[in-house]
């Protein structure tokens, strides 16, 4: 049985139609991410999946039992909201408390079950030194624990995260990454997170689930995604630096397929062989690492004119960004030499691996491992 | 260079010291114009008649509180306690009627989407825009035809119908104020909209209440209207029954002054101790 | 094309800030300086006092050699870009862009052409007559740019330009930035607080904290060699790592010990360490410069792998230690599984060393610390 199972949902917003039957799975003990650039609907899933929306049609399942409709308090759900939302009024203690004191469970618990369990939970979050604190003078980083303490301590099923370490400085995302994986790791409850960072995505997830316009582009662990893109959209938002995805023809020259690129021809890797066989037309795109691409001479073979279109520094190694007749292509290097921008260059790709797409669909025309995205 | 600059900045200084220094005369003035009928009234209330008027004035006198206890038990046969009594429960309870309706009333508006909203906002708002005098009437006849004539009841369901306007026109901008997401909070963790109403909103918006409560009270127990037509002997009020204060001798001026500052002295503790809050809550919300 | 030169200038506001301290700066010609820090640094009042938005309360401010510190803004023939884009609300595209030279006086059609030619070059063409509040931002901001280039002025100012846009567009941008700078060879002097878009646009960069310059130089020489704590953490890809340390000198031979580590030195760094013997310092260590070793090894800092976390290409790897937690960088296929023993290496020429004041002991090279 799924932690959680969303079959066929359908949302609109006035005249926007976000999601047109969308269904998803989520594993029990699972921590999965909620990955996409803004407006691909994640928030509203995730507020689909709490109860704070109801869907136009479709069901939700949370450990089985069928939750549509029904409101957020039914649904053992912990939800820790990216502005945090903690009661100003009260204190941290109360704050942590409040879930448990709501009169719909009264008679559940007791005065030392609370005060057990919020001393348990200040511990995981380590804020017991902030205990009787109004919120109000707290740092986003404490904030954030107290509003992870709140979604927590009733034991929820499923633990809902909205962005939350977007509005932390970099240090604290980072240090609160590996938190939340250590905190999984112990508590092994089925998480749900959404954010629009793919480096968050990939660090702390089990399964990510790549949106895009109100549709999943793909469902699959963070090297799955990574390894096995099932679209240039993938390829192109996972990873840092994203894969370069451009034009490229195939031709068949005396009973073999070649590659060509901007009428330079590329040496496919052997591996690929029976994946070009399948392209629909001669026209595809290829996709590779910017580590598999290097400056040459004109004269070489194999060498693709370029236009410098931007040159910096990340880290300690140069970027390039170059414009060639069949797309952009970006380029990391850590041999830093002094480049202008619009100088001409001369690339050459080293296809040790590569991706074929289809290029009206940008699917993969590779064998795919994982779930397949409704 | 570093001259210059100074020499500029010596300019400003002196200009500026003469001009805090008028600014200081006027508010000085403006002060002594404000306090100054309060200080009349106090000091009056503590004279006795002579001294009351003699002129030139008397600054330093005997202070007595004669007046006090012949304006609380002795005066018209039962002195001003009664009045007071009726003044503070139809105060007190318009301004907790008020304030519970108009809390709720204003969540509503603030919070839930429904058709006309825009519109009820609005004719609520309008009901303050007739002069009140020209309800004087109708609301007699009505009052009679309930048999609520010199009741409490009459005039605690008037206040609070007057003052209903304000207490949601001020707290629905507070209501609108607080972040949605803490009330989804809320929800999540398991409370219904009307708890969530009386444990989060309403705590959140203590200043607006606070507000709106003390302007309320000063409203109430100052108002004299409504109480002269529809209060006679049993439910009159404090405005209503100073105004009846002369007597076959001229006015008891003492006495009168004795019972102006009792009159007083409610409001002004109560507005003097929630200053803090009032300050806050009728800028907050009105930056809307 | 001119040069800028900050000297000695301080800036202090009429309520008792000390916004600006002592700074001495000095931008070549045709280079792109960026001013990089975190809020209430000191750039913002650094590039106002610059553009003249701000009196400069002591020292002196030279354009080209020449004194400005009394020239009002609109003599100095600075164009600036502002966080807001400070558009004129009621005006068109066009007219906000032609503003700076309708106040000229320069014929009616010879405006049209430049604006043109700037709406071209930023791709507005389609916007000329729509106003500033029908435009997303990365539109405005174009806009603002427009306005700025049409003076062509001999110096760009520009404050967070891109701090109100979504991440795609702030990368389109900066490119567009870069190029209109060489296109323009014109001297830029840019504000950030991000130290990723300051990478990505400068010739040099300046690290600004509390009103002064912290270290000026190129990104590689800010990472390689950061001047002291400050910059060591905020100029970063990962989080730097930091680990309590000592030295101690026994029998004439100097050793730095973090936890039950002792890294190797090079004569020059022990020699320098041989004079803090007993201090309580901090060892400085990037992830991307952690070496991760089969535990044992004499001198590495043994310890336990926590967490991983995927990056594509390569992994995060937090280290539980004696001294504390530590991040590194690993590829893919060589990421330690989590429960892992393993040891922590420290290459000598990637380690740095603070004293209690933050101050870089193995700085090397302390005279770049000024601009």
């Amino acid at each position: 049985m799924t932690a959680l199972a969303i079959e066929r949902l359908f949302k609109s917003f006035g005249q926007l139609r976000l999601f047109q039957g969308l269904s998803l799975n989520v594993e029990p003990t699972k921590y999965a991410c909620l990955l996409g650039p803004s407006g691909c609907g994640k928030t509203t899933l995730l507020r689909l999946i709490a109860g704070l929306e109801s869907p136009d049609v479709g069901e939700i399942f949370i450990d089985g039992l069928p939750v549509t409709n029904r409101p957020p308090h039914v649904r053992d759900i912990g939800l820790a909201f990216q502005n945090y939302a903690l009661y100003p009024h009260l204190s941290v203690r109360d704050n942590l408390a409040f879930p448990l004191r709501a009169p719909i469970r009264r008679g559940q618990f007791t005065a030392a079950d609370i005060a057990q369990r919020v001393t348990r939970v200040a511990k995981q979050m380590q804020i017991e030194a902030l205990l009787n604190q109004s919120v109000g003078l707290l740092s986003g980083g404490q904030q954030q624990r107290v509003a992870l303490g709140r979604a927590l301590i009733r034991h929820p099923k499923i633990l809902l995260l909205d962005e939350p370490t977007t509005h932390l400085d970099a240090r604290l995302r980072h240090e609160m990454r590996a938190e939340l994986k250590l905190l999984h790791r112990d508590a092994g409850t089925t998480t749900v997170h959404v954010t629009h960072d793919q480096q968050e995505a990939l660090a702390v997830s089990d399964v990510i689930v790549l949106m895009r316009d109100g549709n999943i582009e793909q469902v699959g662990s963070p090297l799955d995604l990574y390894q096995n893109p099932y679209t240039a959209f993938v390829a192109q938002f996972v990873g840092d630096p994203p894969m370069n995805v451009i034009d490229a023809r195939l031709n068949q020259t005396a009973g073999d397929l070649v590659l060509e690129v901007g009428g330079v021809e590329v040496a496919l890797p052997p591996a690929l062989d029976n994946v070009a066989v399948r392209a629909s037309s001669a026209e595809l795109l290829l996709g590779f690492r910017p580590k598999q691409v290097e400056i040459v001479e004109a004269d070489q073979p194999g060498a693709i004119p370029a236009l410098v279109q931007m040159h910096e520094m990340v880290g300690r190694e140069l970027q390039i960004t170059a414009r060639t007749g069949n797309g952009v292509i970006r380029y990391r290097t850590t041999r830093v030499r002094q480049v202008r921008l619009g100088e001409r260059l001369h690339l050459r790709l080293a296809l040790n691996e590569a991706w074929l797409f289809d290029l009206k669909t940008g699917v993969t025309l590779q064998k795919q491992t994982g779930d397949r995205p409704s | 260079m570093s001259n210059d600059l100074a020499n500029k900045a010596a300019l400003p200084m002196a200009r500026s010291r003469g001009r805090a220094l008028l600014c200081y005369v006027i508010a000085f003035l403006f002060a002594v114009y404000c306090i100054f009928p309060f200080y009349i009234v106090i000091t009056t209330a503590l004279k006795n008649d002579r001294e009351i008027f003699a002129w030139p004035p008397v600054w330093l006198f005997h202070a007595t509180l004669a007046n006090f206890y012949d304006a609380l038990f002795v005066f018209g046969g039962q002195g001003a306690g009664t009045f007071i009594l009726n003044s503070i429960i139809t105060t007190g309870a318009s301004t907790v009627l008020s304030l519970v309706l108009g809390s709720m009333a204003a969540y509503g508006l603030a919070r839930f989407r429904f058709r006309g909203r825009r519109q009820l906002a609005f004719w609520i708002l309008s009901t303050r825009f007739a002069p009140p005098i020209a309800f004087v009437v109708p609301m007699y006849l009505m009052v009679l035809q309930l048999n609520l004539l010199d009741t409490h009841i009459a005039l605690i369901l008037i206040y609070t119908s007057m003052n209903l306007s304000l207490v949601i026109w001020l707290l629905r901008g507070f209501f609108a104020e607080i972040p949605i997401e803490i009330e989804e909070a809320a929800l999540v963790d398991g409370y219904t909209r009307i708890q969530i109403f009386w444990r989060i909103a309403v705590p959140l918006v203590q200043p607006g209440i606070i507000t709106a409560g003390v302007l309320v009270s000063i409203f109430s127990w100052n108002e004299f209207l409504f109480a002269s037509v529809l209060t006679q002997t049993n439910a009159q009020t404090l405005p209503v029954y100073l105004s009846g204060f002369s007597n076959a001798m001229g006015m008891a001026w003492g006495q009168y002054m004795a019972v102006g500052v009792i009159a007083l002295l409610p409001i002004s503790a109560v507005a003097f101790i929630l200053q803090r809050y009032l300050v806050r809550g009728l800028t907050f919300g009105a930056v809307r | 094309m001119p040069t800028i030169e900050f000297k000695a200038v301080s800036k202090v506001y009429a309520d008792g800030t000390h916004a600006v301290r002592d700074l001495s700066l000095f931008v070549q010609n045709r280079e792109f300086l960026c001013i990089l820090g975190p809020s209430g640094c000191g750039k913002s009042s650094t590039l106002r006092m610059l553009a003249g938005l701000e009196s400069i309360t002591s020292g002196e401010l030279l354009v080209d050699g020449i004194r400005v510190n009394e020239v009002p803004a609109r003599q100095r023939d600075m164009a600036m870009v502002f966080e807001n884009y400070a558009l004129y609300p009621h005006l068109d595209v066009f007219a906000n862009i032609a503003m700076p030279l309708s106040a000229k006086g320069i014929a009616k059609s010879e405006i049209r052409r430049r604006v043109e030619e700037i709406a071209e070059v930023l791709k507005l063409q389609g916007q000329m007559r729509q106003q500033p509040r029908t435009l997303s931002g990365g539109q405005r901001q174009r806009v603002a740019l427009g306005r700025a280039l049409i003076r062509e002025p001999r110096i760009f100012l520009m404050d967070e330009p891109l701090g109100h846009l979504e991440a795609y567009m702030r990368v389109e941008l900066r490119s567009e930035i870069r190029r209109l700078h060489e296109e323009r060879s014109a001297t830029t002097v840019y504000i950030t607080h991000d130290q990723e878009e300051a990478g990505a646009v400068a010739d040099r960069i300046v690290v600004m904290e509390q009103g002064r310059v912290q270290q000026s130089g190129r990104l590689t020489d800010l990472i390689d060699s950061p001047t002291n704590r400050f910059v060591a953490s905020f100029i970063s890809e990962w989080p730097i790592n930091m680990l309590p340390a000592t030295v101690t000198t026994n029998g004439g031979r100097t050793a730095l010990c973090v936890g039950e580590a002792r890294p190797a030195l090079t004569d020059c760094q022990a020699a320098v360490l041989s004079g803090v013997a007993g201090e309580s310092l901090e060892l400085g260590l990037r992830p991307e410069d952690v070496e991760l070793v089969p535990p044992g090894g004499p001198g590495d800092l043994p310890g336990r792998v926590i967490v991983v976390e995927p990056q594509g290409g390569m992994a995060v790897i937090v280290i539980e230690t004696s001294v504390g937690r530590l991040n590194a960088i690993a590829e893919t296929e060589r990421t330690p599984n989590v429960g892992a023993l393993i040891g922590v290496s420290f290459p000598p020429g990637r380690v740095h060393v603070f004293k209690p004041d933050g101050s870089n002991l193995f700085a090397r090279d302390p005279a770049a610390s000024k601009g």
